[in-house]
Parts: structure tokens; C-alpha cells; sequence
């Protein structure tokens, strides 16, 4: 292994004349030049230029005058790689040019006592490490700081949706009992039970009233909608979905030409992403990618499945490669308190489903076990 | 301090002393997770009353508290995220000693209002090593015997380590191997 390392004198740099070029043995490349009007030989060697050769390596160098040494020793295979730094005593010291990372530093077997001291590579390298751990340590903040946001959130903005989900089910319930007491009454019970059995009709009527009521208003609330441009809310916000995901979990953007002009309500939209991103998170654990892609749907007739009139539709879709979710539970996800996490709470497909539907669009899930799960949400595209 | 030194001693504390004593020590110090982001600094009260709470709750003494975290420290920085830079310090006790305070520049340089100690090498023979320790805060003798005593652990050498002159913020430590 041969390395060329060079310590040159910032003052005398202007004006080495590199004329002469020794090449003493195999071991040392010693540079005889002179200042203008002043001979350096070998009295300014080591001030002036150190060439020692222990790696098959040289460093690339900001000056011409380098280039220009570099030249000159064609006698050497030399490649040129990394910098010439200034260092605060105004000498600039070559760097051990291979390694771009810390962690590369100790694979290539390298510590701190193989640099010379005052090499800014090493202090680079450390630097380079605190602050990516720095960054690691903000990004993993932020994510806990986001969902917990989330959090505190989702729940208030899907309120609406499941006081009406609630209601629906509940009246469900409410109708079970009703025609259990008719059937009561078909088996001819005795008089006795007649009473109760008109109670239990009493408090069936007016239960079911109530949930109306809590259904009509859950119903009748409105978001407040806005116009906005998905794509551009899209990367106004990619900081906070990048931070949702994990370090070796990748987001992938493939975003469609031209703008996918939407209306509705941006905190409760980006809430469903969220949920929608945090459960793809969550699928795939540690590592994985997840996708997140737009496409534009032009819908001649109705959509039967999706419940979708034709239309202009945007189809915004988070895919991710993680382990699906199994088919008897598909079908149930999108379902208020139906969660595939154990101890989720089952609200957020929901709640997401619910948006897309009040927004006269569809949400659709596509998984199967071991092949990720697919997210497609469609929204109607309104006009710029 | 900055809060890995945090993130080490709940740790520590968790692994050495027990779950319930780091329960305790949350609930006596009034702790939330703001005080665990570890490249952040934070008062150094709030590690000082960590680690008086966690002596007092545990029945130690703080500063055997002290010594036991500096070991702790090193065992814990060598399997963190932190690994390869504890390699990248260097393969030897001396190498390791040596690097100390270019980490340190850099953890300066990184995080805000951080005061790290140097340690400074003033002799090395083959069996001697005289070290100059040199801090803004006072009391941390112990954590520092912790701290080479941890090292003599991860390079598997042994010997002694005596303080020998103190200064006013600093302190001439011999290790004597055998």
C-alpha cells in the first residue's frame, strides 16, 4: 500500500516554483523547488512539501500548483482523491482521502491515532457523527412529539364520524331487542310479562330516538372545506410524515404530473395520511419502504364497488411492503374498533374511510399475507 | 450535562438497581421524558438529584453510585448507537485516553453550551500512565475512576488508579498497570 501524503505552508504555496522533482526511493518523494528568487531545496522540504508514500493513493488538492506536483510525478500511479484542508495554523494538511464516514473509518480498521495529529479528516469524521446522531436523536423526537400530537388529534377530529358510527351501531342493537321482545310476545308468555315487555319496547323507542338524534347531528356537522393543491400540502408536510417512519423505513414519492387540485378539510386530510402512514409503519416494524404515489382517475361510469359517480377522481395511494393483513380481518378494518394491532384502538381507517365518503369519494384496502397492504384513497378533483 | 449521560443512568439504574428504584427516582425528581433527549444539555441538577435519588432510594452511597455509573458508561457507549466512534477512539487504553478530548471537541461543537472535561496525558511509561483531568464541575472524582476503570474492562488490562496532586478544577490521576 502506498499513500502520498502532503503538508504544505499556506504562505509559501503562492509561490512554490514546483521545477524540480526528485524521486529518491520507494518509500519518499521528495520535492526540490524554489521560491521565486529564493532557493528551498532541501532546507524547505519538510516545511514546504512532505510526499511520503505508504497508500496508492493521493489527495485531490484545491490549488493548481498541486495539480501541477501531481503532474510531474508520472513516475507514480496516483489517484486523486479527497481535499486539502486549512487548519488553523494556516498549514493545510492533506486528509486520508478513502473514508466518508465514521463507520467506515473502523471497518477499514482505522482509529484516531492513525490520522496525524491535527489531520482535520478525523475531526471531520467525528463531527459528521455527532451531528447525524444529533439528527437522529431530533428525527426520533419528532416522530414521538407527532404522534403524540396525533394522538391527542385524531381522536377530537373523528368525533363526528364515530358519534355517528356509534349511533348506527348502537340502533342495531337497539332493533335486535325490539324484535326479541316481539317474538316474546309470539310465544305467549303470561300476562305478567306483558308489562315488562311494553317497558322494554318504551325504552327501545326512545333509545333508538336518541341515537337518531346523535346521528342527525353527527351527520349535520360540517367540516370546514377549503381548496388546496394535494401535492403542494404533500411536501409542505413530508418533514412530519419522513419523521412518522422509522430510520430504515423509506418513504417513496411517485407523484403524477401536474397539480391534484382537492377540497375539503387539510387537518383532518392529513390526519388520515397520518393514520394511514402510521399503520404501514407499524406493519412493517423495523425496516421496509413504504410508497407513496398519486395517479388521476378519469371514471366515465359509475363505480359500483367504490360507490363512486364518474368523475375526475385523484387516487392517492400508501403502499407498504410489510407483512399484509389477513383476510378474515380485510374486510373489518375500515370498521370503528376493528384493529389489527391488538391494542390499537381501531379509529383510524375508519375515521379515514368515513372522510373519503364525505367528501363523495372511496377509500379501498387491498392486502393479502405477505404481500404488503395498499391503501387507495379516491377524491374527487375539483377545478383549479 | 447532556442527556445521554440521562439516557446511560436510567439504564444503569434500571439494570443495576432495579425497575422500582428508577420508578421511585422518576417520581421523586419529577422526571418526563424531555429530560431523556440525548443530544440536548441539560442543568446539572437535574443529574445531580438523579443520581442522589437513586443513591438514597437504593441505600448506597452517592458517590459508590458515581463509580459504578462511570463503569456503566463505558460498557453502555461501547453497544449504543455510539459504537463505532467508541472503536474510532482507538483500540488501546492510551490511544482511547488520547482521544477523549477530540470527542469531547465535538460533542462541544455539536451540542450547545456543553462543558466537557479534557484529560490530558502527561506521562506514559510502559507501566505508568500519569493523566491531568481537568473539569468546570467539582465532585465527579468518582466518575472518572468509573469511567478507567470501565476502560481497563473494555481493553482487559488491569491495575490501579491513584489521584495524586489536585489543582483547583483539576486533578493528576496515576494508573499504575501490572
Amino acid at each position: 500500500m502506498i499513500s502520498l501524503q502532503i503538508y504544505l505552508n499556506e504562505a509559501d504555496l503562492n509561490n512554490i516554483s514546483p521545477s524540480i522533482i526528485l524521486f529518491d526511493s520507494d518509500l519518499y518523494v521528495s520535492f526540490h523547488g524554489s521560491l521565486y528568487g529564493k532557493n528551498v531545496k532541501g532546507r524547505h522540504i519538510n516545511e514546504i512539501l512532505d510526499l511520503s508514500i505508504k497508500e496508492n493513493v493521493f489527495f485531490k488538492e484545491s490549488t493548481d500548483i498541486i495539480y501541477d506536483v501531481v503532474a510531474r510525478l508520472k513516475f507514480v500511479d496516483l489517484k486523486i482523491v479527497g481535499d486539502i484542508y486549512r487548519t488553523s495554523d494556516g498549514f493545510l494538511y492533506s486528509a486520508r482521502p478513502d473514508v466518508k464516514s465514521l463507520e467506515e473509518a473502523v471497518q477499514a480498521g482505522l482509529s484516531m491515532s492513525s490520522f496525524r495529529p491535527g489531520d482535520p479528516t478525523y475531526k471531520a469524521l467525528l463531527l459528521a457523527h455527532m451531528q447525524q446522531s444529533l439528527l437522529d436523536q431530533y428525527r426520533e423526537l419528532a416522530l414521538r412529539l407527532t404522534e403524540a400530537r396525533h394522538g391527542l388529534i385524531e381522536p377530537i377530529a373523528n368525533m363526528w364520524e364515530m358519534s355517528a358510527f356509534i349511533a348506527h351501531d348502537f340502533k342495531n342493537y337497539l332493533n335486535a331487542i325490539g324484535m326479541s321482545a316481539d317474538r316474546i310476545e309470539m310465544l305467549g308468555l303470561p300476562a305478567a310479562a306483558d308489562s315488562s315487555l311494553e317497558l322494554i319496547r318504551q325504552a327501545v323507542v326512545q333509545a333508538s330516538s336518541l341515537a337518531d338524534a346523535i346521528s342527525d347531528v353527527a351527520r349535520n356537522h360540517k367540516y370546514d372545506q377549503a381548496s388546496f393543491e394535494f401535492h403542494r400540502i404533500l411536501r409542505a408536510n413530508m418533514r412530519i410524515f419522513e419523521a412518522m417512519l422509522s430510520k430504515s423505513i423509506e418513504l417513496e414519492l411517485k407523484l403524477t404530473d401536474g397539480p391534484l387540485h382537492l377540497r375539503g378539510n387539510i387537518p383532518v386530510f392529513l390526519g388520515c395520511i397520518m393514520t394511514i402512514i402510521s399503520n404501514a409503519k407499524q406493519a412493517l416494524g423495523e425496516s421496509g419502504t413504504v410508497s407513496l404515489s398519486t395517479a388521476v382517475l378519469e371514471l366515465a361510469v359509475a363505480d359500483a364497488d367504490l360507490a363512486l359517480r364518474p368523475g375526475r377522481y385523484a387516487i392517492i395511494s400508501i403502499v407498504d411492503n410489510g407483512p399484509g393483513i389477513p383476510s378474515e380481518l380485510l374486510s373489518q378494518v375500515t370498521k370503528p374498533f376493528v384493529s389489527t394491532k391488538g391494542a390499537g384502538r381501531g379509529l383510524g381507517l375508519a375515521s379515514a374511510a368515513e372522510y373519503c365518503r364525505r367528501q363523495d369519494g372511496a377509500l379501498r384496502i387491498l392486502s393479502s399475507p405477505g404481500s404488503g397492504t395498499r391503501v387507495d384513497m379516491y377524491l374527487p378533483l375539483v377545478q383549479d | 450535562m447532556y442527556g445521554l449521560i440521562h439516557l446511560s443512568f436510567r439504564s444503569f439504574v434500571r439494570e443495576r438497581l432495579g425497575n422500582s428504584v428508577w420508578e421511585q427516582v422518576v417520581k421523586q425528581r419529577e422526571l418526563t421524558e424531555e429530560a431523556f433527549v440525548s443530544m440536548s444539555g441539560y442543568s446539572d441538577n437535574i443529574t445531580i438529584g438523579m443520581i442522589s435519588a437513586a443513591a438514597h432510594i437504593s441505600g448506597k452511597n452517592f458517590n459508590e453510585i458515581l463509580e459504578q455509573f462511570g463503569r456503566y458508561w463505558i460498557d453502555y457507549m461501547s453497544n449504543s448507537e455510539y459504537a463505532a466512534m467508541m472503536s474510532f477512539a482507538g483500540s488501546d487504553l492510551i490511544a482511547f485516553i488520547s482521544s477523549i478530548n477530540d470527542i469531547h471537541k465535538a460533542v462541544n461543537e455539536t451540542i450547545e453550551g456543553t462543558k466537557t472535561p479534557t484529560f490530558d496525558i502527561l506521562k506514559v511509561s510502559d507501566k505508568v500512565i500519569i493523566i491531568r483531568y481537568k473539569s468546570e464541575r467539582s465532585g465527579l472524582l468518582p466518575f472518572v475512576i468509573g469511567l478507567l476503570k470501565g476502560l481497563f474492562e473494555k481493553f482487559n488490562v488491569s491495575g490501579t488508579i491513584a489521584p495524586k496532586k489536585a489543582g483547583k478544577k483539576s486533578l493528576e490521576i496515576k494508573i499504575s498497570l501490572s
